[in-house]
């Protein structure tokens, strides 16, 4: 058993990463939705950037695992490669630009102020596709995608996450629709 | 209090009021500079207990599936009697052998 222990740390590790990545995902959305009125925006984003780094903190220590696991036998190639696995190469190169797509989108917040508004906001929009590809990361290429609970903690986020999305695309237009009535007062997204 | 300040001249009350200021924002502003401070330190703790829980739960389902299958039930033996068994092959078909399903990563069935 111990010899697993590695592979346990790096399977467990990917799993809180991706809850954490998912977390920040909806603290986003409810940043820009305010879908529930109670916490405060200030409060929101606080906790959606910390979320953000500690997801970043797991999928090192989702790495550090692979890396150390002797059965696996995962190199830097495999790591940071696409398609340089042996084992499942296209569902293993689904994490790497996950991966690379996180640390692009953390990066780019922490200089924030230093770089334009509209690249910022392009690369953040990428956090969507890091939380669908991360998701078909952990189904496709993990031995826990066949775990039912795991199955159903995806698709219990993923409808979370789609239903807040829908919310924010279409908040624009019934804000302006309120806007135009009379007598309502919009709130805006 | 009022006409103390009234006899000082603009520069000087500005500068008391910025001094102030200053002294009362100093300690609001340390406390605002992360406002879900208490949360960040309870996530921290929910990630790293859920890390543990997770990986502790790996191992156990993996000993628990392990220990099921080192285990087979002796009914091959008992199937036929007058018949000579043959323990020896059968048994170690039987139980598994970690160092060689774990040489090939490919092909490994490393389980839950």
């Amino acid at each position: 058993m111990r010899d697993q222990t590695w592979w346990y740390v790096a399977r467990s590790g990917g799993i809180v990463a991706w809850a954490l990545a998912a977390l920040a995902v909806i603290w986003g959305l409810q940043l820009s939705t305010r879908l529930v009125r109670k916490p405060a925006p200030a409060w929101v984003l606080d906790l959606h950037r910390f979320l953000g780094g500690l997801a970043v903190v797991f999928v090192g220590v989702h790495l550090l695992g692979l890396a150390l696991d002797s059965f696996i036998g995962f190199g830097p190639a495999e790591l940071f490669v696409p398609f340089a696995s042996s084992y499942k190469p296209p569902e293993v190169a689904l994490g790497v630009v996950t991966m690379y797509l996180l640390v692009a989108v953390e990066v780019t917040s922490l200089f924030m102020k230093r770089m334009p508004r509209r690249i910022w906001r392009g690369v953040h929009y990428t956090s969507y596709g890091v939380f669908v590809l991360g998701t078909m990361h952990g189904l496709l290429a993990g031995t826990d995608g066949s775990n039912v609970v795991f199955q159903w903690a995806c698709l219990i986020v993923s409808g979370i996450v789609l239903y807040m999305t829908l919310v924010r695309i279409l908040a624009p237009k019934r804000a302006a629709a309120s806007r135009s009535a009379p007598g309502r007062t919009g709130t805006g997204g | 209090m009022t006409d103390r300040s009234q006899h000082l001249s603009p520069e000087e009350r500005i500068k008391r009021l910025q001094e102030r200021r200053a002294a009362s924002s100093a300690t609001p502003r340390a406390r605002r500079r992360h406002p879900a401070a208490k949360s960040r330190a309870l996530f921290a703790g929910l990630a790293l207990a859920s890390f543990g829980l997770v990986g502790a739960s790996m191992a156990a389902t993996q000993a628990i599936s392990t220990s099921t299958v080192a285990a087979p039930a002796p009914v091959v033996q008992a199937a036929a009697p007058g018949v000579s068994s043959t323990p020896g092959p059968s048994n170690k078909a039987a139980t598994p052998a970690p160092a060689a399903t774990r040489s090939a990563p490919v092909t490994r069935t490393r389980g839950s």
